[in-house]
């Protein structure tokens, strides 16, 4: 086992400096956000969870190089950042902006966006991206258009594009005669794992005397815990594959879907990794994001639904060789495709009260640039949103593989979470939560978690409602 | 108004007392207080009340529904389990804090070489902001990697579900908050048991009375006052309790853990439902005034 | 009968002794834990089954916080913490003065608006407070901290102070009027003195509630040189990773000075014993 030398903090620090001197030159090549020439000044208040002043996160690094590559541009605009917890970004930002007194800027993300929206507190950004060269335009793939688009207008622009893919640790997998590359559909998904799993006297997950107590390597692990932003895990992926549709979607956000017999069915399959299949302990009930994280980076579980935008972090923490957990696609029903993946962001919003939207839109279209987008990718380890930086040969390294395979499994079947006007996650999570823990009946808990949702989304105005 | 103050005027015996002059001072010395608290405080919660009557869209108030929002949240199930895990949560906690508080009091305050360490190292709970203490004993209480299971584990037990069974979730809640509130308790029932001249104790002594009987015939008889003010705040402070469940447990597993003041929170920011979490507020606050008051009378009457 | 007594109290004594450092241990456990994490590189802590010692045993998540600015964080908690303290003991005496000692009409509606905003959840104030402080111009200031800081501990402080001064016997008082003590005089030199136990715990409270308060401050402060200590802290619990090492680090740094101010205010629990006050 290896122990990390000096910290990561402080060589991403030394990185960070490195790489911001060639990129200084670099902006200059890059149309957007290199006109330069135009005379916009002023101050510019930006809101996120990860600034350049902050210290906590590589993303803060990635922030700095591309603070400086600015005020070096541009001397005129100041930037004043303001660091919020990201847990309270959404409430503190609707306040503010209720006061009067919104930063121009702020990060936005799937759970927070929709009632911004409904404020009428985000800018729509249409005309002004209306306006950017051709090339650039292009270089963003479709799902980064589609993310924060209603009613034919765009109102945030990715900063931050992530989805997971599932990661298995092959060596695992080798031991029990599995192997990782034909996991194709959910049964062979199942099997695998019920492979693997052996509780404290060896016994395998079908065995009636298995131990739930004993087990050293679970199959699988997800964040489950209620109000951490988790949802039922793959749910909208079965959804999607089985009807053709997301979960709730555009014009009536209606939830449906939920109460079909394929919901059920996916459901069904999915809970029962918990109580009937045992692949996957009771205690990721009680994990957030970063509990599940720790929990396969401590080497507890063989296959994790790992988010793009963690594993790097994750990644350097591993108790195991980081080579051998390998990402691979979405199992589907029936093997025939592989299963969509789900698209998540940060993205940047603009006021609508902001007083100086011209020089907050040379801001954000900075931090849009090539430049800005393979520093996040180099430095903190995210994923590029812009086609063309995925030339760059840092892709091609194999501890960097996993970008190409995601950017792969985003070409083929991406789908952007909708940010519907009512959030669904914890709604869902809950139905999960009674079905493992209470045996409420699958078909029950689907019609309580959609009367809910109904019910909350019949308090949002119709006319409201944002459409697609 | 530092000179109004600062005018001498003397205390009448209330039989002299003249009705007509209206006597300012106690006016002036509640008046910071009150105007502060009006203005920070009574102003907010009075706009709480208003838009529990009303369809609110984050702060802009829509139209005027009546009791609506009441009766949304009275017709609701969670509601009622929610009402369910509030007051299970905040009598077993409070109980179990007052006794433990007590104890630590009573040990604190004897003339022991111990007691100085004592008193400072047990309050070092209670000065630790809330969710890191949360979050150590979350990580304490982890099923497959918390220390406690691995301990438990290692020397042959089987691992226990300390947060994801319904029951044990919990009763593992009511224990991490007495741990950490149990000292708060120690401080203020402290101050109260040494406003108890130790001439008392050596009176009851010397007349031959035990220990146990110079505490229940004395000790607690003075005590009333300072428990009845731990009593009502901790329960106030229980019924609000938000940052455990969510640390803890997020209100899991399936809705166990989730009180009144997690719907609420999840209502206002989650789903952005600002007139129904204004009138589960409001609720909080009725029942908080009950129990307040019902508490006063239970050890007057005593 | 004087040797049964002797035995039964050096009894007592182990009795009391155990309990005591039974208390501490339970007190202690999860902070030698929490101690022994913040000297552990993050990589080491997320080992399985967890590794007590650290190894390499490195000072360096105290580093880190330090350098990105604990500091700063530090100072403002402890400058609007003293603040909160000053106002809310000062204020909580004038009132609790008045309500304990003094009769006036309405007294029963001022007890009920002081106390009534304690037992209101704190969220649901939280978006109008916020509206109020931007109308006042007071976001993102020390003078904003401050004020809200004070709202917070003055109700618990109003309640605690007028029950204790309910207990000082009346004949004090009386006597201190004779000798021709002004009411406020008889506050500030009769009451105030033998109800130091007391004062110092509303002081405590209000400076605890300042000082790990989260919520508040971020509503109020945005710019990064505004951070209170907790804000700071909190930063360690990111989106994607907890960073366990300064979380742990910084925690414990910011609980010290708390510690070491409730060492030394114990004292004034003793003089407030011990003054000729109460005994003479």
């Amino acid at each position: 086992m290896r122990t990390a030398g000096i910290s990561r903090r402080a060589f991403l620090g030394a990185l960070g400096a490195a790489a911001a001197l060639p990129l200084a030159n670099a902006c200059k090549a890059i149309p957007i956000g290199g006109g330069g020439a135009s005379a916009t000044s002023g101050t510019v208040e930006f809101m996120a969870h990860f600034t350049p002043v902050g210290t906590n996160d590589v993303r803060d690094d990635a922030s700095k190089a591309v603070w400086e590559d600015f005020q070096k541009k541009y001397p005129n605009i100041t930037i004043k950042w303001q660091q919020t917890a990201w847990q309270t970004i959404g409430e503190k930002y609707m306040a503010a902006w209720s006061a009067g007194s919104a930063p121009d800027i702020s990060l936005f993300s799937p759970a927070n966006i929709a009632p911004a929206l409904l404020l009428g507190s985000v800018e729509d950004l249409t005309p002004h991206l209306n306006g950017w060269p051709a090339a650039d335009k292009e270089d963003y793939p479709k799902v980064w258009w589609d993310v924060g688009t209603y009613n034919g207008k765009k109102y945030i622009a990715p900063l931050l594009l992530f989805g997971a893919l599932p990661i298995y640790r092959k060596s695992l997998f080798q031991e029990a005669g599995q192997k990782v590359d034909q996991i194709r559909t959910w049964d062979d998904w199942r099997k695998a794992l019920q492979a693997i799993v052996k509780d404290g006297q060896g016994r395998p997950p079908t065995d009636p005397a298995f131990d739930e107590s004993s087990v050293k390597v679970w199959g699988f692990a997800q964040y489950a815990a209620r109000n951490s932003g988790a949802s039922i895990p793959y749910f909208n992926t079965f959804i999607v594959e089985r009807l053709g549709k997301q979960m709730v979607e555009p014009p009536d956000w209606k939830a449906d879907r939920w109460i079909t017999p394929e919901a059920i069915d996916g459901v069904t399959t999915i809970t029962n990794w918990v109580t009937k299949d045992r692949i996957q302990p009771k205690s990721t009930l009680n994990m957030n994001l970063s509990d599940a994280d720790k929990f396969f980076a401590s080497g507890l579980c063989a296959a994790y639904n790992f988010g793009t935008n963690t594993y790097p972090t994750a990644r350097k923490n591993m108790q195991f060789d980081p080579m051998d957990a390998v990402f691979e696609r979405i199992p589907s029903p029936d093997g025939q495709k592989w299963g969509p993946i789900g698209i998540n962001h940060w993205s940047m919003g603009v006021s609508s009260k902001s007083k100086n939207k011209e020089a907050a839109f040379t801001v954000m279209d900075f931090w849009l640039t090539k430049a800005a987008d393979i520093e996040f990718a180099k430095t903190a380890g995210q994923q590029p949103k812009r086609t063309s930086s995925l030339s760059d040969p840092f892709f091609d390294k194999p501890e960097n593989a996993y970008v190409k395979t995601f950017a792969d499994a985003q070409k083929e079947w991406a789908v952007p979470d909708l940010s519907a006007p009512v959030r669904t996650d914890d709604i869902l999570l809950e139905a999960y939560h009674s079905i493992i823990t209470q045996n409420v009946p699958v078909r029950d808990a689907m019609q309580q978690a959609y009367d809910k949702y109904t019910k909350l989304l019949s308090q949002v105005p119709k006319e409201k409602l944002p459409q697609a | 108004m530092s000179q109004t103050v600062a005018v001498p005027s003397r205390v009448q015996p209330a039989a002299v007392a003249r009705k007509r002059r209206v006597d300012w001072l106690p006016y002036l010395m509640v008046a910071p207080t009150v105007v502060v608290l009006s203005v920070f405080s009574l102003l907010p919660t009075l706009y709480g009340a208003v838009v529990s009557l009303y369809r609110v869209q984050f702060v802009e108030l829509l139209d005027f529904v009546g009791l609506d929002n009441y009766v949304g949240i009275f017709t609701n199930p969670e509601f009622w389990s929610g009402l369910r895990v509030s007051v299970i949560f905040s009598f077993f906690s409070v109980v179990l804090t007052v006794a433990v508080g007590f104890g630590l009091a009573l040990l604190a305050n004897r003339a022991l070489a111990l007691v100085p360490t004592f008193r400072t190292v047990v309050v070092m709970p209670w000065v630790t902001s809330y969710v890191v203490v949360y979050l150590i004993f979350k990580w304490i209480l982890n099923f497959d990697d918390g220390l406690l299971n691995v301990v438990l584990y290692a020397v042959g037990q089987r691992k226990v579900g300390w947060l994801t069974d319904p029951f044990l979730a919990m009763a593992s809640l009511i224990v991490v908050d007495t741990w950490r509130a149990a000292p708060y308790a120690m401080i203020l029932l402290l101050a109260g048991l040494q406003t108890i001249p130790h001439e008392l104790y050596e009176a009851a002594a010397t007349d031959g009375a035990s220990g146990w009987r110079s505490f229940w015939s004395m000790t607690l008889p003075l005590m009333k006052l300072p428990l009845t003010i731990v009593l009502v705040l901790l329960t106030i402070v229980n019924l609000n309790t938000l940052v455990a469940m969510l640390v803890l447990t997020g209100g899991g597993p399936g809705r166990a853990t989730e009180p009144l003041s997690l719907l609420m929170y999840n209502q206002a920011f989650q789903y952005f439902q600002m007139g129904p979490a204004a009138s589960i507020a409001m609720f909080i606050f009725a029942l908080n005034l009950v129990l307040a008051a019902g508490y006063v009378r239970l050890l007057r009457s005593d | 009968m004087a040797a049964r007594t002797i035995a039964a109290r050096r009894r007592e004594s182990i009795a009391l002794n155990t309990l005591m450092i039974l208390a501490i241990v339970v007190a202690l456990l999860p902070f030698v834990w929490a101690f022994l994490t913040s000297v552990k590189l993050q990589k080491q802590i997320y080992a399985f089954p967890p590794e007590l010692l650290p190894n390499p045993f490195t000072f360096f998540n105290y580093l880190s916080e330090f350098r990105g600015g604990l500091a700063q964080g530090l100072f403002n908690s402890a400058f609007v913490s003293l603040f909160a303290v000053l106002l809310t003991v000062s204020a909580a005496s004038l009132s609790g003065y008045a309500l304990a000692a003094m009769r006036f009409r309405g007294s029963g509606l001022v007890m009920f608006s002081i106390i009534a905003p304690m037992m209101i959840p704190g969220l649901v104030n939280l978006v109008p407070t916020y509206l109020i402080l931007s109308a006042l111009g007071l976001l993102d200031t020390y003078l904003g901290l401050i004020l809200l800081y004070w709202v917070g501990s003055l109700p618990v402080g109003v309640y605690i102070l007028r029950g204790f001064f309910r207990t000082i016997p009346r004949e004090l008082e009386e006597a201190a009027v004779v000798d021709g003590c002004s009411r406020f005089q008889v506050l500030l030199r009769v009451v105030l003195p033998i109800s130091k136990p007391a004062l110092v715990t509303v002081a405590m409270l209000a400076f605890l509630q300042a000082w790990n308060d989260f919520i508040v401050a971020s509503i109020v402060t945005a710019s990064v040189e505004m951070r209170t200590a907790q804000i700071f802290l909190y930063a360690n619990i990111g989106d994607v990773e907890v960073n366990w090492g300064g979380l742990m680090a910084a925690a414990l740094v910011v609980s010290l000075p708390v510690l070491l101010l409730y060492f030394f205010l114990q004292k004034g629990f003793i003089s407030g014993l011990t003054s000729g006050a109460i005994k003479g």
